[in-house]
């Protein structure tokens, strides 16, 4: 991600209250990951697995914390059952949408044509962020959009971010 | 040594204000039948409950939170042990029922029955406090420890293949969810579920726009 939208995440983070962050650093938003480590507001903690990582998210929500998972898009195929399981304990996902429209990395390709087929799956309500003067407010929205379904919610940067 | 008696144990041994995240199965229904806790979460997602009540201890690190495990459930998500021992919170315990077999579906061997050590594995993801127990007393001990001794404490509990004549739980994860929240949020004045929406319209709004204003 470009260093100006990297801030903006952190920026519509910090606008959200969203201070704790499970994290598995991957290309697309290591400048997010960057920032997030050096940046006093934020409590990371980085996991080896992103099914590890909802779920810690998951007890956090039960403690009353506002947190969120960043990770690459392929994480959301491992942590497919831990979500499915984990019903009703709202876990926020902040994903590099590799393989989208413009990706030039073969490798990714998969990952662009599984994510929202999986997302729809799992009835997890999503939105891409494709421009720069969206990006904080879709953040906010996306805290909101939890809150009301009482259940996960997705965010997906897409390449034009990048 | 049988998981009920550990169960019985624990019940015994702990404040009413500690954090239980509970596995799922027969373990489940043994945990239900001993007596309702507002205080405790069941989960039904193998591979969650470790990580879950990481999270938790996380969160509130000022409260108790004891993960009650087993063997299954833990080994499907092995790495959250990594994690565990990277935050080392002070205020977690995680208990792990081991009977070296996936007990509620039949009996099938785990991992555990033929060579894996927990005890070890979580001494080598950097879980220092960590030990193996397969008598009452050493349980009891072990037990008093994770739930009062400054963590993070793993205790591998070896127990018989027993299941415990006992009436299913009836409630599903979402009646848990909502007791579970509610209880956290009376007992840390904080709010978890946000309200539909802040702030209501005046009544008068519409005479005043009309003319009937």
């Amino acid at each position: 991600m470009r260093k100006d939208a990297a801030v903006l995440v952190v920026e519509g983070l910090k606008v959200a209250g969203i201070n704790h962050l499970t994290v598995l650093s991957e290309s697309w938003l290591f400048e997010v990951h960057r920032h997030l480590e050096n940046d006093p507001f934020f409590t990371i903690v980085p996991v080896s697995n992103e099914g590890d990582g909802v779920s810690i998210c998951a007890g956090m929500w039960l403690g009353g914390k506002r947190c969120a998972i960043l990770m690459e898009n392929s994480g959301l195929r491992v942590a497919c059952e831990a979500l499915a399981r984990l019903q009703g304990l709202p876990v926020l996902m902040l994903m590099g949408y590799r393989g989208d429209w413009g990706d030039p990395a073969w490798w990714a390709t998969s990952m662009g044509a599984t994510t929202e087929p999986l997302l729809k799956a799992l009835h997890i309500p999503y939105s891409i962020v494709r421009r720069d003067d969206e990006i904080v407010s879709k953040v906010g929205q996306a805290v909101k959009t939890q809150n009301a379904y009482r259940s996960h919610a997705a965010l997906l940067f897409g390449g034009e971010l990048m | 040594m049988n998981r009920l008696d550990c169960l019985k144990v624990l019940k015994e041994l702990m404040p009413d204000d500690t954090l239980v995240v509970v596995t799922l199965g027969v373990t489940t229904d043994e945990w239900y039948d001993l007596g309702h806790r507002d205080a405790t979460m069941y989960l039904p997602a193998m591979g969650t409950i470790t990580p879950v009540s990481l999270g938790l201890a996380l969160a509130l690190p000022h409260r108790r939170v004891v993960a009650l495990d087993s063997d299954g459930s833990l080994l499907l998500s092995l790495g959250s042990l990594t994690v565990v021992g990277s935050q080392a919170p002070k205020n977690l315990g995680v208990i792990v029922f081991d009977n070296g077999c996936y007990e509620s579906i039949g009996g099938a061997p785990t991992a555990t029955a033929t060579g894996t050590d927990l005890a070890m594995v979580a001494r080598g993801c950097g879980i220092k406090d960590s030990a193996s127990v397969s008598d009452d007393g050493a349980f009891r001990a072990a037990a008093k420890r994770a739930l009062e001794e400054p963590g993070p404490i793993f205790v591998v509990a070896r127990i018989k293949r027993s299941i415990a004549k006992v009436k299913p739980k009836t409630t599903d994860i979402f009646e848990d969810k909502y007791r579970f929240v509610r209880y956290v949020e009376k007992t840390e004045g904080i709010e978890i579920l946000s309200p539909a929406g802040r702030g209501r319209r005046d009544p008068n709004d519409w005479n005043a726009a009309t003319r009937g204003g």
